[in-house]
């Protein structure tokens, strides 16, 4: 009778235990073996590393390329969420509207689609090869005398990092798009009949009807582009491997020069643990979204 | 006790004595007779043809027995893996490193000295083109070298008029990248990206070894401040960047980048590997190119320092047969192993008494082992301290003077605080 009720009580936990083991293996086990790395003077590459404190994170933060590299993260993060959602947006109203014809539509959503289907190894060459200084977009702006064959896009520091999250605007948008016009197939079209017959104008009925019936959609995508942009890695590297000079170097990249090229594997310890508390907090903040949009 | 019981004793003490030496000689046989291991983690047999590198490794095992297993791996992760290996005890018994490794090995605990077993191994260590030594110690030996002599597109020099040797100084240089952009040519190609500095030892200090210049002194201190050479071809590379004598986007460029151009024809000047040399003359067979050696500062006349990369080998702390490690080593800069490898992959042997035939190689690589051959090897990074954050650092203040973001003072001395940060450790 009592093993019985053992029994019982212990099957919920053995039917998580697979998962719990392997999130711990795989999840847990390297996010707290990193955190220790960044306590200890060099762990990884030698072999009775010593415990030094706070040094590490106190040379990250007084290391200039950081800061170089936060400011840079900053800014590829904000402007590549902004651009998704905006380029969502309008591409899923197009891909959403009653003016074209149903064939013209999927026609568009699979031109549409293209760019989230290549890897990031296929974006990085394609574009490389469209900006590099003989490329297609020299020519073209060469008939207007905007370049010529030896503008530099990648290689000048002062336009690279705008280049390069373009790239990823590019590479990015789909995802977004077909998230955002899955909410917008969602929203009954009885609410915008009775908006027209209110005489509400289409932007009204945007402002006041589309944006609030997509907020909690949008909401998870901006968080979920957040973190996703914020450990965006392969098509950088592969564009410009964070240069030139540091320019186009966001913390990513920073992490992982600063552990592999450098092999500094407690300094880099020590900013991916930095990247873990902005990643953390945000995913908190999704998870709350999450439960709301549930108890909605 | 009985007399009986005690013979029977003493019997059985013989008998139990005469087992257990039985049993020893038995272990020491056996001992003998183990079978030896030893692991190879490196990057070579991937690089060499199919089979090669395998192949003179098993020439080792026919002489003596002990087996070698290859750990394969691309150059990028050997050194991560040979660090991460040393730190959790499962590194490779015998190790492939690059020169600029060497440091950061030895540091991680990756490397054994080899001082003593050369000794106790009665090793000629004459065998060896060069040493590299860290704190005072062996650590290990370039195998096989490749050099980057200046490759010349010959169709756009003869088009523009110029003769390709009589490109000797670095005035030369510069009135024939002058003839060749007014052409509309690109002249000189440049990987300077800083995500890998090989474009700052295979083309800035190519041009600066090549004139004479020396970056440490005998202690193995790095001198940037008031060393003149340097200063000289930090103009001269200013100048090549100021008139648009480099190709452009050259700031992220790595060394693939030139190369292709120059496979492709667009380039007239690059500094390839000299395994490039063979890979042009398959896949590029209408590229018309030469090779000549680097352009040196006007009135020098003294024989020309010439960089180079390396396939070197050493043994790990961990491994537990040191001396079959060391005559494998040892093997591998014999005469035949080392020609057999230099023959087939296309370098040039690291061992001094190896004397690979190239009559089957092409004739711009034999121009190249010419080349090799009249100067004097020299990479000043080898067994540096965290030579590739040195790099990296003097790379960096080397893009800011050519590119006119600091005056020559600033940038000598950010070279020099760069080095005397890691120096002063």
């Amino acid at each position: 009778m009592k093993n019985n009720k053992l029994k019982r009580n212990a099957m919920p936990y053995l039917y998580i235990a697979p998962t719990v083991i392997l999130m711990a293996g795989l999840l847990i086990t390297p996010i707290v073996q990193v955190i220790r790395y960044s306590f200890y003077d060099n762990a990884f590459v030698k072999k009775n590393p010593l415990p030094v404190g706070w040094l590490n994170y106190q040379k990250v933060l007084t290391d200039p390329v950081f800061w170089q590299s936060v400011r840079e993260t900053i800014f590829f993060v904000i402007v590549s969420i902004v651009g998704h959602i905006v380029m969502a947006l309008i591409f899923a109203h197009l891909l959403n509207t009653t003016m074209f014809k149903q064939r013209t539509k999927t026609v568009a959503r699979i031109i549409y689609i293209l760019p989230w289907i290549f890897t990031a190894t296929v974006i990085s060459v394609m574009w490389k090869l469209f900006f590099q200084p003989a490329g297609v977009m020299n020519y073209l702006l060469g008939f207007v005398g905007l370049a010529t064959k030896n503008t530099e896009w990648f290689s000048n520091k002062d336009i690279a990092l705008y280049v390069v999250t373009y790239i990823n605007l590019w590479s990015g948008y789909p995802f977004y798009m077909i998230s955002v016009l899955a909410g917008l197939q969602g929203i009954s079209p009885d609410l915008y009949e009775s908006a027209a017959i209110d005489g509400a104008t289409s932007f009204k009925s945007f402002r006041f009807i589309t944006l609030p019936q997509l907020k909690p959609i949008l909401l998870s995508l901006v968080m979920l582009d957040f973190v996703w942009t914020l450990k965006t890695f392969a098509i950088v590297w592969t564009l410009t491997a964070g240069g030139p000079m540091h320019a186009t170097e966001i913390i990513s990249l920073y992490i992982y020069r600063t552990a592999f090229m450098e092999n500094h594997f407690s300094l880099a310890s020590a900013a991916a643990v930095f990247l873990l508390i902005v990643c953390g907090i945000v995913a908190v903040f999704y998870t709350r979204q999450q439960f709301k949009i549930q108890e909605d | 006790m009985k007399k009986s019981v005690k013979r029977m004793l003493a019997l059985l003490l013989v008998l139990a004595l005469a087992f257990s030496m039985t049993a020893c000689g038995k272990k020491e046989e056996e001992k003998k007779d183990e079978e030896i291991t030893l692991t190879f983690q490196q990057w070579f047999a991937d690089e060499c043809p199919e089979g090669l590198f395998q192949e003179i490794c098993d020439g080792f095992t026919k002489e003596t027995g002990v087996k070698i297993e290859l750990y394969n791996a691309p150059n990028a992760e050997t050194k991560t893996t040979l660090l991460s290996g040393a730190a959790n005890g499962t590194i490779a018994d015998i190790v492939g490193t690059d020169g600029k490794w060497v440091s950061d090995l030895v540091d991680g605990g990756a490397l054994t000295p080899l001082d003593d077993l050369f000794t106790a191994n009665k090793v000629d260590t004459s065998l060896f083109s060069d040493m590299w030594k860290y704190k005072g110690k062996t650590y290990a030996m370039p195998m096989v070298t490749f050099c980057y002599p200046l490759a010349v597109n010959k169709t756009i020099l003869a088009d523009c008029g110029i003769a390709p040797e009589d490109i000797k100084t670095r005035t030369d240089f510069l009135n024939a990248c002058e003839k060749i952009t007014a052409k509309g040519y690109l002249a000189y190609g440049w990987n300077a990206s800083t995500s890998n500095p090989a474009g700052l030892d295979h083309i800035f200090l190519n041009s600066f070894w090549a004139s004479g210049g020396k970056l440490r002194d005998d202690e193995g201190m790095f001198h940037f401040e008031g060393n003149e050479e340097f200063k000289k071809t930090l103009d001269f590379f200013k100048e090549l960047v100021s008139k648009g004598y480099i190709a452009p986007g050259y700031m992220t460029m790595i060394e693939p980048d030139v190369t292709a151009k120059f496979g492709s024809g667009d380039l007239a000047f690059c500094n390839p590997s000299i395994s490039m040399l063979s890979i042009w003359a398959t896949d590029s067979p209408d590229l018309n190119f030469t090779v000549i050696p680097m352009p040196v500062e006007d009135g020098y006349t003294e024989k020309s320092y010439i960089d180079y990369a390396c396939w070197g080998v050493g043994i790990s702390e961990n491994c537990k047969h040191k001396d079959e490690a060391m005559k494998f080593i040892e093997y591998m800069f014999s005469a035949e192993a080392n020609a057999k490898l230099a023959q087939g992959k296309g370098c040039f042997p690291g061992s001094t008494v190896s004397n690979p035939d190239y009559s089957q190689q092409s004739e711009n690589f034999q121009k190249a082992f010419e080349i090799w051959k009249a100067g004097i090897a020299r990479a000043e990074w080898n067994a540096a301290i965290e030579a590739s954050t040195l790099r990296t650092g003097v790379l960096e203040n080397v893009l800011k003077y050519v590119n006119g973001e600091v005056d020559m003072d600033t940038a000598l001395a950010g070279c020099q605080k760069v080095c005397d940060d890691v120096y002063k450790k």
